[in-house]
């Protein structure tokens, strides 16, 4: 072998089997989601099958295959789930893009104390603070509502987005709004009409952090959310502990829940490295 | 067009006074330039006068109206900026536009108005062009239009021309005068470059740390500075500065002692003052050959003359300091034994930097 390929070569087989660590599961999970029973067992697991979809037709009720007793019929969760995590993501994105500008901006008394507690939030263990929600959500009337979720998960994201958009509004220098503010408009006029279509690709990354956040969020939900608001992880995973588990319906809603990151992920990628660093790059000046 | 006064202006940003307890009051019609050295509060006083930052204490006039709580929308002033000057995604005649269309100026009027710009500022060409496809200079044109169209009670310039090239920058300059007086604008120009401010200026104001040093025409400025700082930072080449020790016998000059005869009123008001140390200031234009009488003249050594198109400087050595003197142009090539300090033009200094006045 040429001895200038190997510069080549060695990163490649890394990449590779980091490759087969990343998405075999995924292939996995996509393929076992076709597979029938016999199948799905069947080893060395095979790669061409006739598919079977009466796993997807178990997820969402559909046919004959709603009717068996272990159908999980994840519609209504579906739906739990996307209300949830699009209104979350609204008002995090709405609220952290008002507070991040303000933060940009202003230097109010306490801001930096406020900018630390905001990315504050974000660390807190799940568990640490459950307790406290249980009771208060109970006390609200807010337990197993999607209201209550929805303001758990704009909780969440909240300090997240505020952090982000803070990033991308100190990326736009303040001359933008100064030259509108000498020349006869409000600040308001200035912030919508000509700060914010410069940080449209800021709230794009913003959105989707949130969402994905949102989506995943599992540790809350499971203890909020006993019956009626009960999100997609939260209802596949509480089918793995029943009897009778039916993997191919198991692995159908796995695919179901998958799929919406994925595409959320495929339209922000030109946004997602800025977003991950606070919007540092393409700044024109600090 | 309004008088703007300044009382007791200050801004602290924590324990730093951007601004520091300033009082100034512009005339109407009168051209400002702001001069000092990076971080002397310059851009922050320009942004007090705009509105765009809020004093901690004190208060700004324009003419009778106090202003010094209104937002800047409230206070019909123009100012261009030090770095951002027009919106990039506004053509040229959109953003001379910005401002009128604020005030919901019908489309006739604006039109009026933009053609009106486009001749005093010779815009023609690039009226339909975006900011980002034009040279420096263009672009400053334009934010200056933009700035003017709207009729301000005061406009207000942030170092306009620091971005554009030396030669564009002594058209823009002799324009923007022109402008000025013509439509009698009350004018507050921003800039840390003292040739500029000294050729723009009905009155410049030095200014250093947040504070006046001295407010004054230019030729105040050049020929009586208050302090050992207005006279370094004005005038180019620079002021001759040197150490002095002034006893009974009379002056000597720098380590070596150089002996200096020097006028008896000087020596007097010295003897008054009861230093014995300080410094002397002279500036190059006011050092030339001696004659034959040697009246507060200097020996001359280690000297170099040179060429600065017509003008001729003399460099040489004084107690171990280059000083700079001018020759005359008619002098030949042979080089002066010594230099002779114009005694009226003589500067002597505290040892803290304040000027001793001899006069
Ligand atoms: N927003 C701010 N927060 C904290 N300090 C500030 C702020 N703005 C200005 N300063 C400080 O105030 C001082 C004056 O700043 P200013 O911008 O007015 O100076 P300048 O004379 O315009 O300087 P330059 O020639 O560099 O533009 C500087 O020390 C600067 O660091
Ligand atoms: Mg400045």
């Amino acid at each position: 072998m040429p001895f200038h390929r190997q510069p080549i070569l060695i990163p490649a087989i890394v990449i590779g089997i980091y490759m087969i660590y990343a998405c075999g599961p995924l292939l996995w999970l996509v393929l076992s989601s076709l597979k029938d029973r016999q199948e799905l067992f069947s080893w060395p697991p095979s790669l061409f099958f006739t598919p079977d979809l009466s796993g997807y037709r178990m997820v969402f009720g559909i046919g004959e295959a709603a009717e068996t007793a272990t159908a999980l019929g994840l519609t209504d969760a579906l739906i739990n789930s996307v209300v949830i995590s699009v209104s979350g993501t609204v008002l995090a994105v709405a609220f952290g893009t008002l507070a991040g500008y303000a933060c940009s901006r202003f230097a109010f008394p306490g801001r930096d104390d406020f900018m630390f507690f905001a990315l504050s939030t974000r660390m807190i263990p799940p568990v640490a603070v459950l307790v406290f929600y249980h009771v208060m959500f109970s006390r609200l009337g807010l337990s197993d509502t999607r209201t209550g979720l929805i303001l758990v998960v704009t909780f969440i994201n909240l300090g997240l987005a505020t952090w982000i958009m803070k990033g991308f509004f100190d990326g736009v220098p303040e001359e933008i709004e100064n030259i509108a503010l000498v020349n006869g408009y409000t600040r308001l006029y200035a912030f919508w009409n000509l700060v914010l279509p410069m940080v449209r690709g800021g709230i794009a990354a913003t959105a989707g952090f949130c969402f994905i956040f949102a989506w995943n969020e599992f540790a809350f939900s499971t203890i909020l959310a006993t019956t009626q608001a009960k999100t997609l992880p939260v209802k596949i995973s509480s089918a793995t502990g029943a009897t009778g588990i039916e993997w191919a319906q198991i692995c159908a809603a796995g695919v179901v829940l998958v799929i919406p990151v994925a595409i959320f992920f495929w339209l922000i990628r030109k946004y997602l490295l800025m977003g991950m660093t606070f919007g540092v790059l393409g700044r024109s000046r600090t | 067009m309004a008088r703007v006064a300044l009382d007791h202006l200050s801004v602290r940003f924590g324990q730093v006074a951007a601004v520091d307890d300033i009082s100034i009051a512009f005339e109407q019609g009168e051209f400002i330039v702001l001069l000092g050295p990076s971080g002397c509060g310059k851009t922050t006083t320009l942004r007090c006068i705009a509105g765009l930052e809020q004093p901690t204490s004190g208060k700004i006039f324009f003419d009778q109206d106090e202003v010094s709580h209104l937002p800047p929308r409230a206070r019909q002033v123009a100012m261009v900026f030090q770095f951002v000057s027009l919106y990039p995604h506004l053509r040229v005649r959109d953003n001379i536009a910005f401002p009128l269309r604020a005030r919901g100026e019908g489309r006739a009027e604006i039109e009026r108005k933009i053609a009106w710009m486009s001749k005093i500022f010779d815009l023609g060409d690039i009226l339909h062009r975006r900011p980002g496809t034009l040279p420096p200079g263009a672009r400053q044109k334009a934010a200056l239009a933009r700035a003017v169209v709207r009729e301000p009670r005061v406009l207000l310039l942030d170092e306009p021309l620091s971005a554009i090239d030396e030669q564009f920058r002594e058209e823009m300059r002799w324009e923007l005068r022109h402008l000025q007086k013509e439509l009698g604008m009350t004018t507050v120009h921003v800039t840390h470059d003292q040739r500029e401010a000294m050729s723009l200026a009905d009155r410049v104001v030095l200014m250093r740390a947040g504070r006046i040093v001295q407010a004054g025409t230019p030729r105040e400025l050049f020929d009586d500075p208050v302090d050992e700082f207005a006279a370094h930072f004005i005038g180019s080449p620079s002021v001759n500065l040197i150490d002095a020790s002034f006893s009974e016998d009379g002056v000597a000059l720098g380590e070596a002692g150089v002996p200096i005869r020097l006028p008896e009123r000087h020596l007097e008001a010295l003897r008054r003052s009861g230093l014995r140390r300080g410094r002397i200031g002279i500036r190059p234009h006011s050092l030339r050959p001696a004659g034959r009488d040697d009246h507060a003249a200097v020996p001359v050594e280690r000297p170099i003359a040179y060429a600065v198109g017509r003008e001729r400087f003399l460099d040489f050595e004084l107690s171990g300091q280059t000083w700079r003197g001018v020759l005359p142009a008619d002098a030949g090539d042979s080089l002066p034994e010594r230099m002779q300090l114009d005694p009226a033009r003589i500067f002597y200094f505290t040892p803290e930097g304040v000027r001793l006045p001899v006069a």
